[in-house]
């Protein structure tokens, strides 16, 4: 066991490089959107630290494909589900590229959470990771429901001792700041899995041991400025929140071989 | 929800000539203003010696949070933690001294700063309008403190029956209130009460901001984030931020070794951070259009 102080700490300096550096020569343009919700190198740290090579890991939104080919690039098993049909294309793409520089396990895609191939999924997934989506105004609750179902559904799925992974970007309505951890907490517990962990991933830039440079949109920017000058003022995003649940921490799988 | 009081719509609208007046002092080199402070990070260093106890976080945090959400001469609330309280009356305790420093680095920043002792959990609700009265009137209870710029209470002394909050409300001197309340809470929610109470004390635009962590018991992480807001919002407060305090700068690189691992999937991350909730009084659109229209 290392002293305690060797265990890493729970924010974790993934903004260092911009998204752009980020996806450069690994994914296509059109994948940034689908990065500000996860982005390739805070994949990459939850694939590696709660993972090993060998194992399986499952994205149920894989969106533009990041999780899938983070994954993949660090030699893991991966199944990812498109919820996404509109980012297809994109994903295919990605995933190319992915098999071009580390050719490892073909990818599993499954079209939803009941196509039949799922059916011998119960207990073969080592971790679960995925990136909440920013949801419709207005549609909060329906977003609740949707979280809880999809959690209710793949924590069958996940071998005891996995760990399912949900990162979540600060979130605001016309009220304010929405507590998108909570509510993900909240509906996690609801289906029976333990938080075990709440770290944060940096999206900004760490400046020396001094300060945390945010890499905000224009937008972003506009709005905490407009808010500010208006007496209420807010903090620009420079982070995610990691969620990290427990199925049960009983036994743990050995690791699987690794394919040459 | 309460009714929002017609002076939080007058103290927004006297808001933007206030912030026009300061940018003329900060123009002439006089004050600093909060329209030309840089928009600040959700995430800010605030370095801290392990263990991160409440008190060290709580020091750290106070000048982060009071130069982030005041102007001099604003009042300050430091409401002391309980491990603090707990210390008072026993003078080689070095705990004591370093709230005393924490009250202190307040009012060096040109802010009055005032402290109260928080409400242990289980006593007896304390009627809201009285909660300041009442605390400092019972010696076990809570006391309350004042040091810096902070003007005086004209009415501290005036028993005002519960029922007449509403009311008073809207013709209550500004005075008794503070514009920034700091408060630590652990991992263990301290219930409604005083989150009520503390909300009651806010200026029509004041901030409450909550510093909390979370902590593990048997493996399982008790976050008392959700419950907070909870409680903030029957007290009719809505979250607008949420910041991450950096109690320890973290490595650049982001390698795991199995040794690591092993650690973490045993007892999660070291935790190097704490959590500010950000709450102020909620106004709606309505009055916020109101306002403008004014």
């Amino acid at each position: 066991m290392p002293d305690d102080l060797t265990v890493p700490g729970t924010v974790w300096a993934t903004g260092n490089d911009s998204l752009t550096a980020q996806l450069r020569d690994r994914y296509v343009g059109a994948t940034r959107k689908d990065a500000a919700r996860l982005s390739p190198a805070i994949a990459r740290h939850i694939i590696t630290t709660y993972t090993r090579p060998g194992d399986t890991v499952l994205d149920p939104d894989a969106g533009a494909g990041i999780v899938v080919c983070e994954a993949l690039r660090t030699r893991r098993h991966v199944i990812g589900i498109h919820a996404d049909n509109q980012q297809h294309e994109v994903f295919e793409a990605n995933l190319e590229l992915a098999n071009l520089s580390a050719p490892y396990a073909p990818a599993t895609m499954l079209d939803g959470v009941d196509d039949p191939r799922a059916a011998g999924l119960p207990g073969a997934v080592d971790l679960v990771l995925t990136g909440l989506r920013r949801s419709a105004p207005g549609d909060r609750l329906a977003d609740l429901a949707r979280t809880y179902e999809l959690l209710d559904t793949i924590a069958d799925w996940v071998w005891p001792g996995g760990h399912i992974v949900v990162v979540c970007r600060p979130e605001r309505d016309h009220r304010g700041l929405v507590d998108g951890p909570g509510r993900v907490t909240e509906a996690a517990q609801a289906v029976g899995l333990r938080l075990v962990d709440h770290c944060i991933a940096l999206t900004g830039k760490l400046i020396g041991d001094l300060a945390v440079r945010p890499r905000a949109s224009r937008y972003e920017t506009r709005a905490a400025a407009r808010s500010r000058d208006n007496g209420v003022p807010f903090a620009v995003n420079a982070h995610v929140d990691v969620l990290v649940f427990g199925v049960s921490a009983d036994c743990r799988r050995p690791a699987a071989p690794v394919s040459p | 929800m309460p009714a929002t009081p017609k002076s939080h719509i007058a103290r927004r609208g006297r808001g933007i000539s206030r912030q026009m007046t300061k940018t003329n002092l900060v123009t002439a080199g006089l004050s600093e203003g909060s329209a030309d402070r840089p928009l600040a990070p959700t995430v800010r260093m605030c370095p801290a010696d392990p263990p991160l106890r409440t008190l060290t976080v709580l020091g750290a945090a106070t000048r982060t949070l009071v130069t982030t959400y005041t102007d001099p001469g604003d009042r300050v609330l430091l409401i002391e933690p309980p491990v603090v309280a707990r210390a008072v009356g026993s003078p080689r305790n070095p705990v004591r001294l370093d709230w005393a420093a924490v009250v202190e680095a307040v009012a060096r920043l040109g802010r009055g700063a005032s402290t109260r002792q928080t409400t242990p959990r289980g006593e007896p609700a304390v009627p809201l309008i009285r909660a300041a009265d009442d605390v400092r009137a019972t010696p076990d209870a809570a006391t309350e403190s004042e040091a810096g710029l902070g003007l005086d209470d004209p009415d501290r002394t005036i028993p005002i029956a519960a029922d007449w909050i509403t009311a008073l409300d809207s013709v209550r001197p500004a005075a008794d209130r503070f514009d920034l309340i700091i408060a630590a809470v652990g991992a263990v929610h301290p219930g409604t009460d005083p989150i009520t109470a503390w909300a009651h004390d806010l200026t029509p635009t004041g901030i409450l901001a909550i510093v909390t962590h979370s902590d593990r018991t048997y493996g399982q992480l008790a976050a008392p984030g959700r419950d907070l807001q909870r409680a903030a919002r029957l007290a009719g407060l809505t979250l607008t931020d949420r910041l991450i305090l950096l109690h320890e700068s973290p490595p650049p690189g982001l390698t795991i070794t199995d040794a690591n691992r092993t650690a973490i999937m045993s007892n999660g991350h070291r935790r190097i951070h704490s959590t500010v909730l950000v709450f102020t009084p909620y106004v709606s659109e309505q009055d916020t259009a109101e306002a403008h229209n004014a």
